[in-house]
């Protein structure tokens, strides 16, 4: 009985890892998204810079 | 409208660098965020939490427990079915990598990336689970049997093509070294899967078993595909992901170089 649960447990356990890395692997992603599209926003938001000539 | 960062022009249709699979609609508009594909995702989800919950129903009530071994010859049902994921694991990778060389497209080296991820996972829970019964079958945890040595080949050729995998950045030669030690990986299968019948050994070769065991058996193997397959589809789009935020990462850098360098002096 004891092998049993022991082999199950860890299947489960395995699977349950991976989805969590998965998830992980997401979350990191769409941070970097994010932060990509705040630096892709920043310059049109700041006042533009006095040009040279003037 | 202003293009944002995460969308894009594809040949197909409008990219959308969150759900970069594309075959969803975007909402048009400042501030909005575009739709997801919901229903197929909790749809395969759904698939396979209830494959998952119908196995293990299956294998604790419905399985016979053997004279035996007892309970320990449940771990059969498990055993069986990572050991069939794990071979169409790294056949998925190979035919992704073929299809790379043929295409020269991407998205086939991602679909053969996470089927080798999925295979390898399901590899080791092989080797593991069959550890696990051999102790009980035979008292031993491990024996250099046809069988048991093909499949640790098989698991260290997983090892191999992921650790390739990690050493190379570029994505095309990644791309193109990976499809070939999939294509030569692949030949492991074979014997693993001849190994009992080629070689004389221990395994079992295809058992007797009553109706009910072998019911339970193939709905086990049928809960499993269904799970490594959320699983691999799951990483496929993250992949994906993946790949086109490092792009936005590329165009990003570029776009500051070129306003950190000014407007170029203009030959009078």
């Amino acid at each position: 009985m004891e092998t049993f649960v022991v082999a199950y447990s860890l299947v489960w356990l395995a699977v349950f890892f991976y989805v969590v890395r998965l998830d992980v692997r997401q979350r990191r992603m769409s941070r970097r998204l994010e932060e990509l599209e705040a630096q892709w926003e920043e310059p049109r938001t700041s006042p533009q810079p006095r040009s040279r000539a003037a | 409208m202003e293009r944002s960062i995460g969308q894009g022009k594809t040949g197909t249709g409008t990219f959308c660098a969150k759900h970069p699979k594309g075959g969803h609609q975007p909402k048009v508009g400042p501030g909005k965020r575009c739709l997801s594909p919901f229903s197929l995702g909790i749809a395969r989800n759904l698939a396979a939490a209830c494959g998952v919950i119908g196995a293990i129903g299956a294998i604790s009530l419905l399985a016979p427990t053997e004279e035996t071994m007892g309970h320990a010859q449940r771990i059969v049902y498990v055993h069986v079915a990572v050991a069939w994921l794990g071979l169409a694991g790294i056949l998925t990778a190979a035919a992704g990598g073929l299809l790379y060389l043929l295409r020269r497209d991407l998205a086939w080296d991602h679909r053969a990336q996470a089927a080798a991820e999925v295979g390898w996972v399901a590899s080791s829970l092989t080797l593991v689970t069959g550890s696990l019964w051999a102790h009980e079958a035979w008292g031993s945890w491990w024996t250099w049997d046809p069988r048991l040595t093909t499949a640790l080949v098989l698991w260290t050729l997983y090892c191999g093509y992921l650790i390739v995998r990690n050493a190379i950045d570029d994505p095309h030669r990644r791309a193109r070294v990976a499809a070939m030690v999939a294509i030569v990986s692949a030949i492991d299968v074979p014997l693993v899967v001849m190994a009992t019948r080629w070689f004389r050994g221990m395994h079992p070769v295809s058992p007797e078993m009553e109706p009910a065991m072998r019911l339970v058996l193939l709905a086990s193997i049928i809960s499993f595909t269904v799970l490594f397959a959320a699983l691999w589809a799951r990483r496929c789009r993250q992949l994906h992901f993946e790949s086109r935020v490092a792009m936005l990462e590329q165009q990003a850098q570029l776009e500051s170089t070129d306003a950190l360098a000014g407007p170029r002096p203009t030959p009078d």
